[in-house]
């Protein structure tokens, strides 16, 4: 093997992940998660702490919409099957069937930013704002920063929709819609834990 | 290894699995109404924490072990989750055992409703 031969083999160093067995991409994807999970654990910290410091805390079922809560936390988790459902049909090159899965799963995210919407709406008409309490201010903050997330996943699911159109057959496509599903899921997986806290507990 | 034999191998090793999708789906919707029916028991508030917390850790391994595809992945990923869980266990227990004393009562007392009565 002449060295330009040796050379080119490892030039696309952005996707070799020759010492770790897994794609760079994606070892980048999980070290992001890692620093997410920091993040919401560090909010997570403040509620348990001021909740526990608290000499009252509302039940969450006393101030905050369990049904529409519920119903997001339907949402989300479907919305995390027809993801992960997208993933199987580029896995599969099937463009129709992806493209139909990723479409579904932005609808779902709107889904879910609009059932929030009609839930803050209700807070704001019954002046309940971050600043009325602390629990208000960990709802907000908790709330608040998820739909952040949601967002930012509607965007990198609506790019991967559009560039599917070109680049379906690429060979990094693939490694991207797994990308993008894995930041997907966790999005789902920070709902699993805030709802319980937050309106059940 | 080649880098697209990385990536070959990287997908083929965990191939999507549509029906285990489909049965963690409705584990995840079944487990979602659970957690809902329980909380209309009022159980007591440890009881209620710890009923909750064991609920929602089973839906999100259920979420992480197929649909994030971590049940058989590489040891690296293992081993940076297995840090980051360190690291979480340590910040939720070091404020939190700062907060209340080995009884159980509150050092700091903040009325959480305050400003709104």
């Amino acid at each position: 093997m002449s060295s330009a031969t040796a050379v080119s083999e490892h030039t696309p160093v952005h996707h070799s992940g020759e010492s770790t067995g897994v794609t760079n991409a994606k070892l980048g994807i999980w070290l992001f998660l890692a620093s997410e999970i920091m993040l919401f654990s560090t909010l997570f910290t403040t509620y348990i702490v001021l909740r526990l410091g608290a000499a009252s805390w509302p039940r969450g079922w006393d101030v905050l919409n369990v049904p529409l809560g519920m119903i997001n936390t339907f949402v989300l988790i479907t919305s995390s099957v027809t993801m992960v459902m997208a993933y199987a049909k580029a896995h599969e090159k099937n463009l129709k069937g992806f493209q139909t899965y990723m479409s579904l799963t932005i609808f779902l995210a709107f889904v879910f930013l609009i059932n929030k919407g009609i839930e803050y709406s209700a807070h704001f008409r019954h002046n309940e704002f971050p600043s009325t309490s602390i629990f208000h201010a960990v709802y907000f903050t908790l709330t608040g920063l998820h739909g952040l997330h949601v967002i930012g996943g509607i965007i990198v699911n609506s790019t991967l929709l559009y560039l599917s159109k070109t680049d379906f057959d690429h060979p990094l496509f693939l490694g991207r819609v797994e990308g993008a599903g894995l930041y997907w899921h966790f999005v789902d997986i920070v709902w699993i834990f805030l709802f319980p806290a937050l309106y059940l507990l | 290894m080649s880098a697209s034999a990385v990536a070959s191998n990287e997908h083929s090793s965990h191939g999507p699995n549509v029906r285990a999708y489909m049965t963690v789906f409705g584990a995840l919707l079944f487990l979602t109404v659970v957690t809902v029916l329980v909380s209309y028991w009022h159980l007591p508030i440890k009881m209620a924490v710890a009923v909750a917390l064991a609920i929602a850790t089973l839906k999100s391994a259920l979420v992480a072990a197929v649909f994030m595809h971590l049940k058989g992945e590489r040891i690296i990923i293992y081993g940076l989750l297995g840090m980051t869980v360190f690291f979480v266990l340590f910040l939720i227990a070091g404020p939190s055992f700062d907060v209340v004393d080995v009884g159980g009562h509150a050092v700091h007392a903040p009325v959480a409703m305050q400003a709104e009565k």
